[in-house]
C-alpha cells in the first residue's frame, strides 16, 4: 500500500515538473514572439525605444573629381528605464553595434500601381529600396569614438542595399565611415550619437538623394532602437 | 554542522539580505547602471560564493579553520565591494587565495571519508567552479591590455554563465541531501549528472576562447542533459521536503527556458546577447539563484512557511510582469521577493531551535 501511494507521488511528481518545464519553454516562446512581430524594418528583432529624435542632412561632393555622397546623421534615443542597464552593452565593455536602416519609396514610371500625379496626371507607381549602415560597437574607443577614422575598415563598418528582394553588400562603395555616441542623463538611459557615411558614386543616381514621401529611417544601438519618417531632408552640394 | 560553517552559512545569509534590498532598489526603478552592480556582486560573489563554502563544508563534514572561515568571508566581502570598483582584479586574487584556502581546510576531512555521495562530489565540483571565477576576472589583468578578440578577454566572459553553473552544481547537491539525508555512494547515473555538467562548463570555456557558437550551443546541451538526469534521479522522492521540492520545480523551469534560449541561439535569433529579451535573462539565471539555490538554502536553514512563500510568489511576480511588460505587477513582486527573502536570511540568522534541528539533517552519509 505505502509501496503504491509512493508510486503514485512520483508520477505526480514527474507530471508536475514536466509541465513546468514545458510551461516554461512555451510561455518564453509566446512572449518573445509577442515582441519580435514589431521588427518588421530590419530582420533583427528591435526593441522599441521610448522615444527618438534625429536630423539627418546629404551633401553629393564633387570636388576631388570622383562624385561621393554623404549622409550624416545626429540622433538622441530614450531608452525605457527598465531597459538602461541591459543597453549598457556587454560583458566586455564594447559599446553595443549601431545601425542606420533607410527605408526608401522613391517613384518609377508605369508599373501596376501607377497613380496620377502632378498638376498633368503623369503616371507614376513607386517602389522601395532599403539601405543599411552598420558600424560595429567593438570599433568604438571607450570614450564612444569611432576608432577608423581615416579608412574605412570593412572589419568595423559595412553597408547593404535591398532591392526587392535582394539584398546587395554595397560596403566596398563606402569611402568614409565616421560616428561618435555618448550617453547623457543621470540614469544612462539616454544615448546621443553623430554619425556619418560618404559613398562613392556607384554611377546610378544614388538612392539616399531619393529621400521622400513615405520614406523611413530606423535607428538602432544594440537591439534598442526607433523609426521615424523621413520629413525634411537637407541637401547641399 | 561546526561552528566555522556555520559562520560561513550565517555570512552568506547577510549578504543574502543585502543582495535583496538591493534588488528590490533596482526592482522598483530606484538605483539603476553602475549602482545595481552592486546587487550582482553582493548576491553572486557573496552570498552565493560563501553558500557554496557552507554546502560543501557541511556535505562532506568538514571542520574548517575559524580563521580560513574568517579569511573566506572576508575576502568574498571585498570581492563583492570591491567589485564595481578598481579594486576588484586585487580583491580577485584575494578571493581566489582564501577559496584555495578553505579548501585546504576540508582535505583532513576528504580524507577521513571520501566524498562518495552525488551531493559530496556535486558540491566539490561546485567549489572547483567557484574558485575559477576570481581567475577569469584576472586573467585579462594579468595577460595585459588586449582587444575584444584577444582570447583571455573573451574566456573572462564566460565567468557570469559559469555563476550558473555553480550555482546548479551546490543547488542540486543540497537539494538532493535534503531529500535524502542517508546519502548512498554514486551511481552510474550520479556520476553522469556530475560528470555532463563539469563537462558543459568546460566547453562553455572552450566555447568563449574559441569563439565558437556550436561549443556555447553544445555547452548548453550538455548543461541541460545533466539538469535532466538531475531531475529523474530526484523526482521520485520529492515529498520527503516540501521547500527542496519547490527547489526542483523552479530547476525544472529553468530546463524550459534554457532550452528556449538553446534554441534561440541555434537558429540565430539570439547570436548576440544583446538581443536577448531582458525578462529572460533575468529568468533563467534568477530561477537557478533564487528558484533552486534560495529555496533549499533557505529551507535548510529553517525559513518558515510566510519568508518562502513569499519568495516563490515574488520570483514568479517579477518574471511575469517583466515578460508581460507590467511595471506595476514586477516592482510589487521586487518588493514581496525582497521581503521574503530578507525574512528567509533573519530565520537562518536567528539561533532558533528549528534552525538547530534542520542544519544537520542536510548532511550526507554519517
Amino acid at each position: 500500500m505505502v509501496a503504491m501511494r509512493m508510486s503514485r507521488s512520483a508520477v505526480l511528481s514527474l507530471v508536475v515538473v514536466v509541465a513546468v518545464a514545458l510551461a516554461a519553454f512555451a510561455s518564453a516562446s509566446f512572449a518573445v514572439q509577442g515582441v519580435t512581430t514589431t521588427g518588421d524594418v530590419l530582420t533583427d528583432d528591435i526593441k522599441p525605444v521610448e522615444s527618438l529624435r534625429m536630423s539627418g542632412a546629404v551633401k553629393v561632393d564633387d570636388r576631388r573629381g570622383d562624385r561621393t555622397y554623404k549622409m550624416s546623421f545626429q540622433a538622441t534615443l530614450r531608452m525605457h528605464r527598465n531597459d538602461a542597464p541591459i543597453a549598457q552593452g556587454d560583458d566586455t565593455g564594447n559599446w553595443p553595434d549601431v545601425v542606420i536602416h533607410q527605408s526608401i519609396r522613391y517613384p518609377v514610371p508605369g508599373g501596376d500601381q501607377v497613380e496620377f500625379v502632378g498638376p498633368v496626371g503623369l503616371p507614376f507607381d513607386s517602389e522601395e529600396l532599403a539601405l543599411r549602415i552598420g558600424l560595429l560597437g567593438a570599433c568604438f574607443d571607450a570614450d564612444g569614438r569611432f576608432v577608423p577614422d581615416t579608412q574605412v575598415d570593412a572589419r568595423c563598418s559595412g553597408a547593404s542595399l535591398t532591392l526587392g528582394d535582394e539584398t546587395f553588400d554595397v560596403g566596398d562603395l563606402l569611402t568614409a565611415v565616421d560616428g561618435r555616441v555618448w550617453r547623457t542623463g543621470r540614469d544612462g538611459a539616454t544615448v546621443k550619437m553623430k554619425l556619418s557615411a560618404a559613398f562613392a558614386d556607384p554611377g546610378y543616381p544614388f538612392p539616399i538623394t531619393s529621400l521622400g514621401d513615405g520614406s523611413t529611417i530606423t535607428v538602432m544601438f544594440g537591439p534598442f532602437g526607433g523609426t521615424t519618417e523621413v520629413g525634411r531632408v537637407s541637401f547641399s552640394g | 554542522m561546526d561552528g566555522s560553517t556555520r559562520l560561513v552559512l550565517r555570512a552568506s545569509l547577510v549578504l543574502l539580505a543585502l543582495t535583496a534590498v538591493s534588488g528590490a532598489l533596482h526592482g522598483v526603478g530606484l538605483i539603476h547602471s553602475t549602482e545595481d552592480g552592486l546587487h550582482g556582486a553582493f548576491g553572486i560573489v557573496g552570498w552565493l560564493g560563501l553558500a557554496v563554502l557552507a554546502v560543501v563544508a557541511h556535505l562532506v563534514a568538514a571542520t574548517p579553520p575559524r580563521p580560513l572561515a574568517w579569511a573566506a568571508i572576508g575576502a568574498l566581502c571585498l570581492y563583492a565591494v570591491a567589485t564595481p570598483t578598481g579594486l576588484r582584479a586585487a580583491a580577485a586574487a584575494a578571493t581566489f587565495v582564501a577559496i584555495v584556502g578553505f579548501a585546504a581546510g576540508l582535505v583532513p576531512a576528504l580524507r577521513s571519508e571520501p566524498p562518495v555521495t552525488v551531493p559530496h562530489l556535486g558540491a566539490l565540483a561546485a567549489l572547483v567552479v567557484l574558485a575559477t571565477l576570481p581567475l577569469l576576472d584576472l586573467l585579462p589583468e594579468v595577460t595585459g591590455i588586449g582587444g575584444a578578440d584577444w582570447v583571455p578577454f573573451r574566456v573572462a566572459g564566460a565567468r557570469s554563465p559559469s555563476i550558473v553553473t555553480v550555482a546548479v552544481l551546490a543547488g542540486t547537491a543540497l537539494v538532493e541531501s535534503l531529500l535524502a539525508p542517508t546519502g548512498r555512494p554514486a551511481g552510474t547515473w550520479g556520476l553522469a549528472q556530475v560528470l555532463v555538467l563539469v563537462v558543459g562548463w568546460l566547453t562553455l570555456l572552450a566555447g568563449t576562447a574559441a569563439d565558437s557558437l556550436d561549443l556555447l550551443v553544445a555547452s548548453v546541451l550538455f548543461h541541460a542533459v545533466g539538469v535532466v538526469v538531475f531531475l529523474v534521479r530526484i523526482v521520485p522522492g520529492l515529498a520527503g521536503d516540501r521547500w527542496a521540492a519547490v527547489a526542483v520545480v523552479w530547476l525544472a523551469a529553468h530546463l524550459g527556458l534554457l532550452g528556449h534560449l538553446a534554441l534561440g541561439v541555434a537558429d540565430g535569433r539570439y547570436l548576440e546577447l544583446a538581443v536577448v529579451p531582458g525578462w529572460l535573462l533575468f529568468a533563467v539565471d534568477h530561477v537557478v539563484f533564487v528558484g533552486l539555490v534560495g529555496n533549499a538554502m533557505l529551507g535548510w536553514a529553517g525559513a518558515g512557511t510566510v519568508a518562502l512563500s513569499a519568495v516563490n510568489t515574488g520570483l514568479a511576480g517579477v518574471t511575469i510582469g517583466l515578460a508581460a511588460g507590467v511595471t506595476g505587477v514586477s516592482r510589487a513582486a521586487a518588493v514581496v521577493l525582497a521581503v521574503g527573502l530578507v525574512l528567509g536570511a533573519a530565520a537562518g540568522l536567528a539561533p532558533s531551535q528549528r534552525a538547530e534541528r534542520r542544519w544537520p539533517a542536510a548532511r550526507g552519509p554519517s
